[in-house]
């Protein structure tokens, strides 16, 4: 194999990609708010603290067949601004800059990645 | 002379954000006519049913599922409670439904509108009716009903862009020269005695055809109606 996008593979994987072995990583999937995150982010790779919170609460509507109101998404812009990124800062799931609002997805390795959908994924499939 | 008001309906800053996966929702189809801009985001397969987010002046005013929104604009158009009460997301929403369509029209779509105001107009039989005409050419085809109008009903009709001297005089119609209205298409009727049925044209020729919009809002059609009495030639 040569040195193209494939070299991110196994054996040269960037330094602290998340394994599924890693304790840190069921911590940070112990949150339903935060498995949506993560899937977001897996399909967009980077995105923002604002934009998250809109589609989270979009999300939230989806369920309670209800209009979410300003007040919804404030509080889902509080939780993640003080709770929910920093923890998953810490895990290294994520990188976070808190001054420009930038959420970017951490190294994750693919049973990682399916991990995280299949989580997202059967919570759907109970709901419907 | 409707510049800055075709302006203001055009853009009132609403915007709305539909998240959907590969089965679209036709939603932004739907909202094509209406004074809103409408994007669309990608949902990932396994993620949420489509919603719509809705947007003033940049900040979210609520998200709602899109079959909720589908059940919310099917006719008849059922409205959670009073205006007053309701979550800012449905104060826009209900905006957008009612306010008004700004839209690209050619000759014939606003003939039917047109056509539309003037049926009001003959209809109610009470009332003010005020009509441009770009030229007298456009008027020659309505001739007839504008002197029905004027002899049969107790509407007072004003029509402007044409020359009083140079018209056929039809008692119970003012002609007014309004120099200033040479580039719009505008019709407006008050209602008379049923403010429901109060209407409003307003279109601007463009190199392409024509844009502008219509209205039943009646406020927005008192302040048409009072835009082309501006033009009213003083000597009557």
């Amino acid at each position: 194999m040569t040195d193209n996008e494939f070299s991110e593979t196994e054996g040269d994987e960037p330094v602290g990609t998340i394994h599924l072995d890693d304790d840190e990583l069921y911590r940070a999937l112990a949150s339903r708010r935060r498995r949506r995150l993560l899937y977001m982010l897996l399909v967009e790779e980077e995105s923002t603290v604002q934009k998250l919170a809109t589609v989270l609460a979009g999300w939230g509507a989806t369920e309670t067949g209800r209009m979410a109101t300003p007040e919804d998404r404030r509080d889902i812009l509080t939780a993640l601004e003080h709770h929910h990124l920093p923890l998953l800062a810490e895990s290294d799931l994520i990188t976070y800059d808190r001054r420009s609002g930038v959420v970017s997805l951490g190294p994750v390795d693919q049973p990682v990645a399916d991990l995280i959908s299949r989580s997202v994924e059967s919570e759907r499939q109970q709901h419907s | 002379m409707f510049d800055p008001l075709l302006a203001e309906i055009q853009n009132q800053g609403r915007q709305f954000t539909v998240y959907e996966g590969d089965e679209e929702s036709g939603i932004p189809s739907q909202f094509e006519t209406h004074a809103v801009s409408v994007r669309q985001e990608e949902l990932p397969p396994g993620g949420p049913a489509p919603f719509v987010v809705i947007e003033q002046d940049g900040e979210f005013a609520g998200a709602l599922p899109v079959d909720e929104l589908q059940k919310l604009i099917e006719p008849p158009i059922v409205r959670p409670g009073e205006r007053t009460d309701v979550s800012e997301g449905f104060g826009v929403l209900f905006e957008v439904l009612d306010d008004t369509v700004f839209t690209a029209m050619n000759r014939k779509q606003l003939l039917a509108v047109s056509r539309e105001i003037e049926d009001r107009a003959t209809r109610v039989r009470t009332g003010t009716l005020r009509a441009s005409f770009q030229n007298r050419s456009r008027l020659e085809p309505q001739i007839e009903l504008y002197r029905y109008l004027a002899s049969h009903t107790d509407l007072d009709i004003h029509i402007y862009g044409i020359e009083p001297a140079d018209a056929s005089p039809i008692p119970g119609v003012t002609y007014h020269r309004g120099a200033q209205l040479d580039r719009y298409w505008s019709l407006a009727f008050d209602g008379g005695d049923h403010e429901s049925q109060s209407c409003a044209l307003v279109a601007r020729e463009t190199p392409n055809g024509y844009d502008g919009f219509w209205t039943y809002d009646p406020a927005l059609v008192d302040e048409i109606l009072s835009t082309l009495a501006d033009c009213d030639d003083s000597s009557r």
